[in-house]
């Protein structure tokens, strides 16, 4: 009988090896059986160098992934069954999560979608994974504000109001931009724009904040779904680099679409700067802080680390960095105004909120904002409350309100432009670099000012004074208000 | 220099990890916020499944350790017995 000799046990890098590479198909005619891998211009020479940190084996992932869900589930249960909604710090507090629901969950859907395209049209197997996370995390916020649905209003028609709502457009005409882009450029748009900006603030900062508010339900599936979202940013800034390292001529197009997502993100993350900022009743970091800690600093060590590969930090960031002492008050500003029409809840923020912001925001909030904020309070205390309904005129590319265009003259002149109108120079580039596919957006947002009103119910809509939410949430807790 | 960073869901499963982490890298500060802890180390964070084994007392797989991430700032460097953060690439 032969000696059996014992074979050394392979390492991580060796068995991810062994049980994923090299099983995989040798493909004779890769053109014919993935076309839209040279649809953009850009250029792959060598798959096998593409890395992709934190990844595990299917085996390990379906343990990995259910492990999460089990620990979440138990949380969100016992939620549920101790009526956790009765120990929000304010039913104010609710109004983020029909944000939540309303424009972030779709986009997860979005994202769904397009990783599982990409899967197919690059044979990239790690998108697949992503898909499934995506769709999870899509699944994760539906279930966990689905508690919320049964006792607070403005969550029950959010994919209609997705499709169909102005305030929104915001979100969908993002989740369409990815939708219809290349598969490279979808990568790149994920890796640049939406997990260092959106992700790594709303799934962190705002999720902790949730819990310190009294949510342990949506806290905890947020923070779940970006246990899965560190493992899509480390992919997807390993991928940036593969792309610059495979040939030269995908330096101006990768440099492009960063510039591009980048600043895209950052518009949406006015949704996400307004949550932190203005539906705290307990109150966390500043939106200012968070975008210093999560998105500015990790952001400029990586583009530092990247520049011997030729990128430079987007063309935009010193204009997107400078707003983010004023979008958080401007966005909430907006949404007062057009309240009446919109799915949520506003308020005057109370003299406790404005020291906060006048406290975190020194200069600017006592200058700028402070006394439009004391002026809402006014208006409340004098018996007026928010009118109007026809939607503002909306930026070109991004979707937000363009500062100054209010009004019906404003809107005819809109109509006359076709959509061509723009809240910035960086929206302007980027719709005049592909006008077709933003002209198309735009024109669908130009109906939707005909569609707002008919898909809200009024009371989803208006001042939290007076509202139903106000009124059950304080006959549920004995008549009492919380501070 | 600047920091990397590492950061977990608050919970008794991702306490020896931090508890670890904080044995291994006397540089490294902890902040906790409601269901979150961050850690910040100068320019690199090592984190070793000895480490963490002897804090738990059980054997333990780093993958396991992605059940309680919530984000990080750095360049990856793992294998089967550290996980590491830095920014030399």
């Amino acid at each position: 009988m032969d000696t059996t000799v014992k074979q050394p046990a392979m390492n991580r890098n060796q068995r991810m090896q062994a049980l994923t590479r090299d099983l995989a198909w040798q493909v004779r005619q890769p053109e014919a059986v993935f076309p839209a891998r040279s649809l953009e211009g850009i250029r792959i020479h060598d798959w096998s160098a593409l890395r992709q940190p934190l990844q595990p084996t299917l085996e390990k992932y379906w343990k990995l992934q259910g492990d999460k869900d089990k620990r979440l589930y138990a949380i969100t249960d016992a939620f549920a069954q101790n009526n956790g909604q009765l120990g929000l710090s304010d039913a104010r507090y609710a109004n983020a999560i029909k944000l939540l629901l309303q424009a972030f969950s779709p986009i997860e859907y979005s994202a769904h979608r397009g990783y599982a395209r990409v899967a197919r049209q690059l044979g990239l197997t790690d998108a697949a994974f992503q898909s499934a996370d995506h769709l999870r995390h899509n699944q994760l916020e539906i279930h966990a504000t689905s508690l919320f649905n049964k006792y607070f209003n403005g969550m029950h028609s959010y994919t209609e109001w997705f499709d169909h709502h102005w305030m929104l457009s915001v979100a969908k005409s993002y989740a369409d931009d990815l939708l219809s882009a290349g598969p490279f450029e979808f990568l790149v748009a994920m890796a640049v724009g939406f997990n260092p900006i959106i992700s790594n603030t709303l799934y962190v900062s705002y999720m902790s904040a949730a819990a310190d508010n009294g949510d342990m339900s949506t806290s905890s599936a947020g923070l779940t779904a970006q246990s899965d979202k560190v493992r899509h940013q480390a992919a997807g800034l390993t991928l940036v680099e593969f792309l610059l390292k495979q040939d030269p001529a995908n330096l101006p197009i990768v440099q492009a679409w960063i510039d591009k997502w980048f600043w895209r993100s950052v518009r949406l993350s006015s949704l996400v700067a307004v949550m932190q900022d203005y539906m705290l009743p307990f109150h966390s970091h500043s939106w200012q802080e968070v975008w210093a800690m999560y998105v500015e600093q990790p952001l400029q060590k990586v583009f530092e680390t990247w520049k011997p590969l030729g990128l430079t930090l987007p063309s935009n960031w010193p204009q997107a960095c400078e707003q983010q002492a004023h979008v958080s008050h401007q966005t909430w500003l907006r949404l007062y105004r057009y309240s009446a029409g919109l799915p949520l809840h506003v308020w005057a923020p109370n003299a406790a909120a404005l020291d906060w912001l006048s406290k975190k925001y020194p200069g600017t909030f006592d200058a700028m904002f402070r006394p439009h904020m004391m002026g809402l309070a006014h208006q409340i205390a004098q018996g007026q409350r928010p009118q109007e309904k026809a939607a503002p005129v909306l930026c070109g590319t991004c979707q937000l309100p363009v500062p100054g265009m209010e009004g019906s003259t404003a809107l005819s002149q809109a109509k006359t432009l076709q959509g061509r109108c723009f809240c910035s120079l960086p929206c302007q580039h980027i719709f005049n670099l592909e006008p077709e596919k933003h002209s198309a957006q735009a024109a669908y947002s130009l109906q939707r000012h005909a569609w707002s009103m008919p898909v809200t119910q009024s009371s989803d809509s208006g001042l939290f004074d007076g509202s139903q939410d106000q009124h059950n949430f304080e006959e549920w807790n004995g008549g009492m208000q919380h501070p | 220099m600047s920091n990397v960073f590492i950061a977990f869901q608050v919970n008794e499963e991702s306490r020896p990890v931090v508890d670890a982490i904080l044995a291994d890298n006397p540089n490294a500060t902890a902040v906790y916020s409601p269901g979150l802890v961050k850690i910040d180390a100068p320019n690199s964070l090592v984190i070793k499944r000895e480490s963490i084994e002897e804090q738990l007392g059980q054997r333990y797989d780093l993958q396991q350790m992605q059940v309680n991430l919530v984000t990080l700032s750095g360049h990856i460097d793992e294998d089967d017995d550290q996980f590491t953060l830095s920014w030399n690439h």
